[in-house]
């Protein structure tokens, strides 16, 4: 008996000795949607500029190639597209304050002093549509994507505001390759082996529709499906509202 | 011989009987039977992409078969009077054609039948409310309800166990070794494959239309213009945001006006909202496929338009507010002309040739 025992130990160490060591790191990336500085809960209403009330009750982006920079000045890609959805995450507040963890794949050791992506997807990939890619993935669904643009639907911000007289469903949405663009940002990102690390995203929704002085008129354009400057602008704001730690 | 000895004979002859019995039921051994598993020859519609991967069911030719028998087999049912092509026929695009279907029992349920055509694609739940997460998971449910099947899994694994045919069919569709281990859930894979082979609309005009083997009329140009909203010149009509190409449908859940609600609870249907527990989940539900639709009707979750005409008349005038009310269907703003043009558009998505797919007819 004690030799089967023997036996039994033996072969574990030697399938546990036999395993590859994984003692690279793991680069998350928390989502953390916001609105004027604080947690944005879909479907919770916020003072908008004009002193209606605005809800959310969708959020979501493609977010594409994602690389940091080492000490080298090297960049490091990580991962190609991911795709962030806020409404099936952040719908109570426990939730917006955790943040939602996006797994951008393995990192070496070392440090980084930036991170660059683009919000939606690079031309390359935006030339294909989804009968290119399994439906399992988001780049495979019809949901993600504009037959009408030719072109993937780079972000969604949909929702309502109002104002107790007027009242708006607002539908922003995203695409085409001359809006995508890729930005760096710095960071200070020390990875020693074996040790996971995060950083954040926070995206400020308020900042999407301007600022005190000027801001969208929601009621007057509810909706931005087409190419034009509005949409241009939106994504400049968009970009703009997002910052990493 | 003694009285005793023929006792014992008559003892043993029993349990020898007995045992043999038993093996032809619930325990019979099934090896002799050949398990030769081939990929099933599944052909996608052209405009769409390749299925989503189910790497734990593996189509194959006999596991369709399977699916489609039990499929079209009243024997799920408690009473043996229905089967799911009961509430799914291939002649309304696998709806039945009406507002409510009724089950075994005589009682309706709250929703209508929903196609099945291109359920396969549905990523993010089954049913109209996603309740259930795959196709091999949402085959199990109708067997229980007692508004539709109202039997029980462990019956039905009898009956299935017993049944002169299946055991050899789960025998060629799974490679069981014996009776006894054919299960619910592999009656349910079995089902699931066969879902997967109800496709539509590589042949549609909108498909040829794309690959430049037909052209459209002007209103069918207009309309399509209008559905996708790619010429400024003409209003949205705001319907691709749900039924998005190619497979005219969404994975997604949607509130599309047809119930007004102050808050989630005012919702007479809870829908998705009943799932998640989130309160902006309440009131949406599935965008189904918009292949042909003209089979499909009554049309809504709820089966309450009786026309395409009053789904548009729906969406141009009598659109209800709600906080979660998806925006593209709030700011439809189509004239009757328009209206035609993008139901012109939507005849262009009627592709009928699924139904020369001898494999997804009753095989009895």
């Amino acid at each position: 008996m004690k030799q089967g025992w023997g036996f039994v130990f033996l072969l574990s160490w030697m399938v546990w000795g036999c395993s590859e060591p994984d003692d690279s790191s793991r680069l998350d990336l928390n989502v953390f949607g916001q609105y004027a500085g604080q947690p944005l809960v879909m479907g919770e209403k916020y003072p908008y500029f004009d002193g209606s009330e605005i809800l959310f009750t969708k959020s979501e982006f493609f977010l594409s190639e994602v690389a940091v920079r080492n000490e080298q000045g090297e960049w490091i890609n990580l991962s190609d597209v991911n795709f962030v959805n806020l409404q099936n995450h952040h719908f109570n507040t426990e939730n917006a304050q955790k943040g939602l963890r996006l797994g951008l794949g393995r990192i070496p050791e070392g440090k980084y002093s930036s991170i660059r992506f683009g919000i939606g997807v690079p031309a390359r990939i935006n030339s294909k549509s989804p009968k290119d890619f399994s439906a399992s993935s988001a780049l495979g669904q019809g949901d993600h994507y504009w037959a009408g643009w030719d072109s993937y639907i780079f972000s969604k911000t949909e929702g309502l505001l109002s104002d107790g007289m007027q009242l708006a469903n607002f539908a922003y949405h995203s695409g085409f390759d001359s809006i995508y663009v890729v930005k760096e940002y710095p960071i200070s990102l020390n990875v020693t082996e074996g040790n996971n690390v995060s950083l954040k995203l926070i995206l400020d929704h308020r900042k999407f529709f301007g600022a005190t002085n000027e801001f969208v008129d929601i009621y007057q354009d509810p909706i931005i499906h087409d190419g034009g400057d509005f949409m241009t602008q939106f994504m400049s704001r968009f970009n703009s509202a997002l910052t990493i730690q | 011989m003694s009285l005793r000895s023929l006792s014992y004979l008559i003892l043993a002859c029993l349990i020898v009987t007995a045992y043999a019995c038993n093996q032809e039921g619930d325990e019979g051994d099934l090896r002799n039977i050949a398990y030769e598993p081939r990929d099933y020859p599944l052909v996608t519609p052209r405009s769409f992409g390749p299925l989503p991967e189910s790497p734990d069911n593996p189509m194959t030719y006999d596991g369709v078969q399977l699916g489609r028998h039990l499929f079209y087999d009243p024997i799920l049912s408690s009473d043996s009077s229905q089967s799911c092509s009961s509430c799914h026929k291939p002649e309304f695009a696998f709806t039945d054609g009406k507002a409510f279907s009724t089950g075994v029992t005589g009682q309706t349920g709250t929703r209508s039948s929903m196609s099945l055509l291109n359920v396969a694609y549905f990523t993010k739940g089954m049913f109209w409310d996603g309740r259930s997460a795959t196709l091999e998971t949402q085959a199990l449910e109708p067997v229980e309800n007692p508004i539709e099947l109202h039997d029980s899994w462990p019956n039905v694994e009898k009956k299935l166990r017993k049944h002169p045919k299946y055991p050899e069919l789960f025998r060629k569709a799974f490679g069981i070794s014996s009776k006894s281990e054919i299960t619910r859930d592999l009656a349910a894979k079995a089902m699931a494959q066969f879902q997967k082979i109800l496709l539509t609309g590589g042949n549609s005009r909108y498909v040829k239309q794309l690959n430049g083997e037909t052209f459209f009329d002007p209103d069918e140009q207009d309309g399509m213009e209008m559905y996708f909203n790619t010429n400024p010149a003409l209003p949205d009509a705001q319907c691709g945001h749900c039924h998005t190409a190619p497979t005219f449908s969404s994975s997604d859940y949607f509130n599309n006006g047809l119930d007004s609600a102050g808050k989630p609870e005012d919702f007479k249907d809870p829908g998705r909202g009943a799932v998640t527990g989130i309160p902006l989940d309440y009131g949406r539900f599935k965008a189904t496929t918009l292949f042909n639709w003209h089979l499909t009707a009554p049309y809504m979750h709820d089966g309450r338009f009786a026309t395409i005409e009053e789904v548009m008349d729906h969406y141009t005038l009598h659109v209800k507010q709600a906080p979660n009310l998806d925006p593209n269907v709030a700011n439809l703003k189509l004239n009757t002309r328009q209206r035609n043009k993008v139901i012109a558009f939507l005849k262009t998505l009627i592709d009928t040739s699924y139904l020369q797919n001898p494999d997804i007819f009753s095989p009895f």
